[in-house]
């Protein structure tokens, strides 16, 4: 039906010693197609990439460019055989302009004025073939996130890359950036090229991709053509089982919310530069309902969150109390004591102490640990970690395992069992399933439910839309560090809470 | 300090081998100076190393120069627990000196005897803590760099105890600038040999350390501070008021190695009482990884090398000066050792995310 694919992989194999990160994949990219590589974290995505890329060599197997077999040695070597990759960290150096960044790639001496000459003549007529609108002169540290990636792209372009890699691009992006990156996708296809896009969301995939390959733990676990596929299958194809994902706004319904457990009234805050982000929040938290809060990141939604953690003091005069009682910001054991429990943002530095095993981690942040007279008694730490794990289903080797060496599912079950064994007031999650995989995922949401549902005032400061409407029972929005609107998400929308948390009021807009 | 960090870190067995492999390294790099001064460095490393071990006498004399090593090391491994730093074991050992000294020449311990003596220990280590507490209040207060505070007040204090021996301290019978005996020293724990209680001393102070770091609350935050500041934070785990403490007690502890060095062994206030003891216990901390039982072992050898350097000085003309050269060499290969293979190198971290 197509000609010869541009790329081609065949069987390859790459393990790191027990752990087999890529297990025979095969795959075709072919001239003017968007091909999605579709996984959770550590499903071997990277991996694959960096094969194709020649940082790592496959244990076996083939990749082919226009049905002739290649050895990729280096990205160097990957460069010359046209494949580009557009890392999530950009190589760029910021200084430079977009033309002496290109320079640099070339053979020949980035300082020559003629070389810059026809390298900017060459890089206008690329922009313009490609549509691609980027300002060529300015260094690039002062162009947005969204540009840098614009000229990252033209660079691979300039070498003249046919295969190009995307690893996560939107990841990186804010949202009015994601729709000018695919509109240069487009055009990247429409120009005859082959574009590997790797990604974990599926909206993303589904609206960008003509081909779709999932990955699953190493392993190729579904190819399909994207206009023959929905959300459904996909998900299905990257869970392995029949599951349908669990319905978590009809459980919402169902309750009603009780006293307020934790408050603060005029809650200015710095953050870690000493810049008032958080600028007069009043905000109440009740028994047994989940408060949202949604914000583009930076606005107050982490200092919010760790003010009435109490990891963080309250400036100018504002107060938090807790079941009505006033306690201090600058007493963090008050909260602890209090009961409020705290699922941070960083899971690794934060969170745990990466080098201590997770027996040790057990009773961080907990001011009474099991004790045997004047020593801690270690024995009953252990057990009740052991037990934790066990209900929380936190995979790993034993208590004994440095909290470093686990997985972000795991190690995020292992403080949320943590923060809820004790059966606290008031849950304050930052970013709860941030970076985790869909059953991950789907745990974590479901045990947030579970503290709403044993009668705890649930705080969730989220980045995602779709947590937000399902689990929230009303959704706070934040801008400029105050709270800039309030709404329940049965009756608003993404693009309203969007909009907000843009600056823009929603009455306004309509 | 990113050394020290992949000191607390990785396998043991990994750990260890770094820290041999480094005083090899320096014994071999020491050889080549010592073949160049045309000595067999065979012989002066006898002198130094096998010779100190050799009679109950001689090890006596090493735990003389020992217990104030591994005592000042042990409180410095407290404040490396968080990622702080005392240099100022110098000054300390001066402060706790003349602790000991006024209560020791005191009415009181003419009257009571030896029973002062804990009473010395204990205002001796009150003085340590003071003084190491003026570099924790200012680590806290104003974010001033321990590092620096600790080592600039080791010459204040150095010059403390020198106006003390001239002046308010000063044995007025004789002419030398020293202060008058105490009322009475360390009881000696075997006849005929200088060995004395201190030893004792010292090793319940590795105990309490060992106790303390693995089986209390105290110590666990202690290591949660020096694991992750945020997590302490996260933990309620006031960092200014644990980075104060833990300057107290190091403070304290090298308050107390000054007060046994007075007791125990120079029995009258003089001026360069501290000697080396307050670096080399920084070098045994670190040399022992922070561990007991590896700080005891380094304070061994560094106690043994101490004696040791006098005898080869005597018997091969090497100056006793070479040890500082010998101890510069180990403490530089432990940290190329640590930068370079322990468990926080690049190339082991890279190696880790490719598991990902």
């Amino acid at each position: 039906m197509k000609q010869t694919p541009l790329l081609e992989l065949k069987g390859i194999t790459k393990t790191f010693g027990d752990f087999t990160a890529n297990d025979s994949i095969n795959l075709k990219v072919y001239r003017g197609e968007v091909h999605a590589v579709l996984g959770e974290n550590g499903a071997g995505k990277s991996t694959l990439m960096n094969i194709i890329y020649g940082i790592y060599k496959p244990d076996r197997g083939d990749i082919l460019l226009s049905g002739q077999s290649v050895k990729i040695q280096s990205p160097r070597d990957a460069l010359r055989h046209g494949i580009g990759m557009v890392h999530q960290h950009f190589m760029l150096v910021g200084m430079y302009s977009a033309i002496e960044n290109v320079c640099l790639m070339g053979e020949d001496s980035a300082l020559s004025l003629t070389n810059k000459k026809k390298t900017e003549e060459k890089l206008n007529e690329l922009k313009k073939r490609y549509g691609i609108e980027v300002d060529l002169h300015s260094p690039v540290e002062q162009l947005s996130i969204g540009m840098q990636q614009k000229v990252e792209i033209l660079k691979l372009l300039y070498t003249g890359a046919d295969v190009l890699i995307f690893d996560e691009p939107t990841a990186v992006l804010p949202p009015q950036e994601c729709d000018a990156l695919f509109d240069v996708i487009k055009n990247l296809v429409r120009q005859d090229k082959g574009v590997i896009f790797i990604s974990h969301k599926l909206e993303e995939v589904l609206y960008i991709s003509n081909y779709i390959t999932v990955l699953t733990k190493g392993r190729i676990t579904g190819q399909i053509h994207t206009e023959e596929a929905d959300k459904e299958t996909i998900v299905r194809m990257m869970v392995g089982e029949d599951v349908l994902p669990p319905d978590f706004a009809a459980r919402r319904a169902v309750g009603t919310p009780g006293p307020v457990v934790l408050e603060g009234e005029g809650l200015y805050a710095r953050d870690d530069r000493h810049v008032y982000t958080l600028q007069g929040v009043d905000i109440q938290i009740h028994a047994g309902e989940i408060v949202g809060v949604a914000g583009v990141e930076g606005n107050g939604q982490v200092e919010l969150a760790e003010v009435l953690a109490g990891v963080r003091k309250a400036r100018k005069g504002g107060r938090v109390k807790i079941d009505g009682q006033e306690v201090s910001t600058k007493n963090a054991r008050a909260f602890i004591d209090n009961n409020i429990a705290y699922v941070p943002a960083d899971r690794n530095y934060v969170g745990s102490v990466p080098d201590f095993p997770l027996y040790e981690n057990w009773i961080l942040r907990n001011n009474h640990p099991p004790m045997k007279g004047p020593f801690l008694d270690y024995g009953e730490i252990r057990r009740e970690a052991e037990n934790a794990m066990k209900s929380y289903d936190v995979r790993a080797r034993g208590v004994e395992e440095r909290s470093a060496n686990l997985s972000g599912g795991n190690l995020q079950k292992f403080i949320l069992a943590r923060a809820l064994e004790k059966h606290p007031k008031a849950l304050i999650c930052e970013y709860p399933t941030r970076g985790l995989d869909i059953k991950a995922t789907w745990f974590v949401r479901d045990r947030i439910l579970r503290a709403r549902e044993a009668g705890m005032g649930v705080l969730m400061i989220s980045g995602d839309f779709e947590e937000l409407f399902s689990l929230a029972d009303r959704i706070l929005v934040l801008y400029g560090g105050k709270i800039v609107g309030e709404v329940r998400p049965e009756t608003t929308t993404v693009r309203k809470v969007g909009m907000m948390m843009m600056g823009v009021n929603g009455h306004e807009s309509d | 300090m990113k050394a020290i960090d992949s000191m607390r870190s990785g396998a043991l067995l990994r750990r260890v081998g770094i820290v041999l492999l480094s005083v090899l390294a320096a014994l071999a790099l020491g050889a080549v100076f010592l073949i160049i001064l045309d000595v067999n460095p065979f012989t002066a490393y006898y002198y130094l190393l096998v010779r100190p071990f050799s009679s109950l006498n001689s090890i006596g004399e090493m735990t003389i120069k020992m217990v104030p090593i591994l005592i000042v090391g042990i409180g410095v491994s407290f404040t490396f627990q968080t990622k702080l730093s005392n240099l100022g074991g110098e000054g300390q050992i001066c402060l706790g000196a003349i602790g000991m000294t006024l209560v020791g020449t005191s009415s009181f311990a003419q009257a009571v005897g030896g029973w002062y003596i804990p009473v010395g220990m204990l205002v001796a280590a009150l003085f340590g803590a003071c003084w190491a507490g003026i570099a924790g209040f200012f680590k806290t207060r104003f974010k001033a760099s321990e590092i620096i505070t600790t080592l600039l007040l080791n010459y204040i204090a150095v010059q403390l105890l020198s106006w003390c021996v001239y002046y308010p301290l000063r044995d007025t019978a004789g002419n030398i600038p020293q202060s008058a005996p105490v009322a009475a020293t360390l009881p000696r724990l075997i006849d005929g040999n200088r060995m004395n209680l201190g030893l004792v001393i010292a090793l319940v102070c590795v105990l309490v350390y060992w106790v303390v770091m693995k089986r209390t609350k105290f110590g666990y935050r202690l290591r949660v501070l020096g694991g992750s500041i945020k997590a302490a934070t996260f933990g309620g785990i006031s960092k200014k008021k644990y980075y104060l403490i833990v300057m107290l007690i190091s403070g304290a502890f090298a308050g107390l190695a000054g007060s046994i060095e007075l007791a125990g062994t120079q029995t009258r206030l003089l001026e360069g009482l501290a000697g080396s003891y307050g670096f080399d216990g920084v070098v045994a901390s670190l040399l022992g990884m922070m561990n007991p039982l590896g700080v005891l072992l380094s304070s061994v050898l560094l106690g043994a090398l101490s004696i040791g350097a006098e005898t080869m000085q005597v018997r091969t003309g090497v100056s006793s000066l070479f040890l500082n050269v010998l101890e510069a060499l180990i403490v530089l290969f432990i940290l190329l050792g640590f930068s370079f293979f322990g468990s926080g190198s690049r190339r082991k971290s890279k190696k880790e995310k490719e598991g990902e």
